[in-house]
């Protein structure tokens, strides 16, 4: 009975320094982003981030966090997808982490489609944008697992 | 016959010498006694003297961990599942930062469709609604 009680303990304090240090870590990478003013970033990371630029200190620390690994990963994608990053920058910032994330699941799965289903997609996306507002309002609504304002303005 | 005599006699000469010896032995005067002890004292000393100067042996590190290992079984346990954990932890990490890499904002942002299009739910809707 006394050993696992013992093992027990001990497992529990391992998880909490676990937790703790990870906690902490996080702590210190969002501190150190906080203080990482626009003006700090390096010359590579202000053409990328360009478009950013006046809202830069505006953002929060995780914001910041998200758009510097876009930076990192900059350089290794062609000139023309680096073209489109840098066009929809703005609107990405601006977009609530709800929406950021529902992206995030879309492109997953569209990653993995084939060629000729991607290029079926970017031709729907372009009826779509033809609809009138009224009616993608309409469809917004009736789409299942629609969020509400409450949901949208989380985090 | 003759190989099988001489053996015996071997070893009743032995028998006989060990029973002289034992015999001596418990006739032995104090100041050999003494003597002896004082020999096998020093012999120890000087063992140990080596033992020390020359530090551990290889075996007698892992003679010394066996031991520690016995005593401490449910701490020594507990220190290696949490070792194991730490270590899976740091070896996970960036093998799931690496292959989530095709997949960071990064290449969201730079794919053929806008990001207002992954996240336009009516949009999916809209698609679901064709196909």
């Amino acid at each position: 009975m006394g050993r696992p009680r013992f093992l027990n303990k001990l497992l529990k304090l391992a998880l909490l320094i676990l937790v703790f240090s990870n906690t902490t870590l996080v702590d210190n990478v969002y501190a150190d982003d906080n203080s990482l003013t626009w003006a700090k970033l390096s010359e590579d990371q202000h053409i990328v981030l360009s478009p950013l630029a006046s809202e830069w200190d505006t953002l929060r620390p995780w914001q910041r966090e998200k758009m510097l690994d876009i930076a990192r990963d900059y350089p290794k994608m062609n000139p023309q997808e680096q073209q489109r990053v840098q066009n929809r920058l703005s609107s990405w910032s601006r977009m609530t982490p709800y929406e950021r994330e529902n992206a995030r699941k879309n492109y997953q799965q569209f990653h993995d489609l084939s060629p000729e289903k991607k290029a079926e997609l970017r031709k729907k996306w372009l009826e779509y944008q033809k609809l009138p507002e009224l009616q993608r309002e309409v469809l917004r609504k009736d789409a299942p697992g629609q969020y509400d304002d409450a949901e949208l303005n989380k985090n | 016959m003759n190989e099988q005599y001489n053996l015996n006699t071997e070893q009743e000469t032995a028998k006989n010498i060990i029973s002289l010896l034992d015999s001596g032995a418990q006739n032995l005067n104090t100041d050999t006694v003494a003597k002896l002890e004082n020999a096998r004292l020093r012999a120890l000393d000087k063992h140990m003297n080596i033992q020390i100067s020359t530090g551990y042996t290889i075996s007698g590190i892992t003679h010394s961990f066996f031991d520690y290992f016995n005593n401490h079984r449910s701490l020594m346990s507990s220190g290696l599942v949490f070792g194991v954990i730490l270590v899976t932890i740091l070896i996970v990490q960036p093998l799931s930062k690496y292959s989530n890499n095709e997949h960071s904002d990064a290449f969201l942002l730079g794919s053929e469709l806008p990001p207002e299009a992954y996240a336009d739910k009516g949009f999916d809707k809209w698609v679901g609604l064709g196909s």
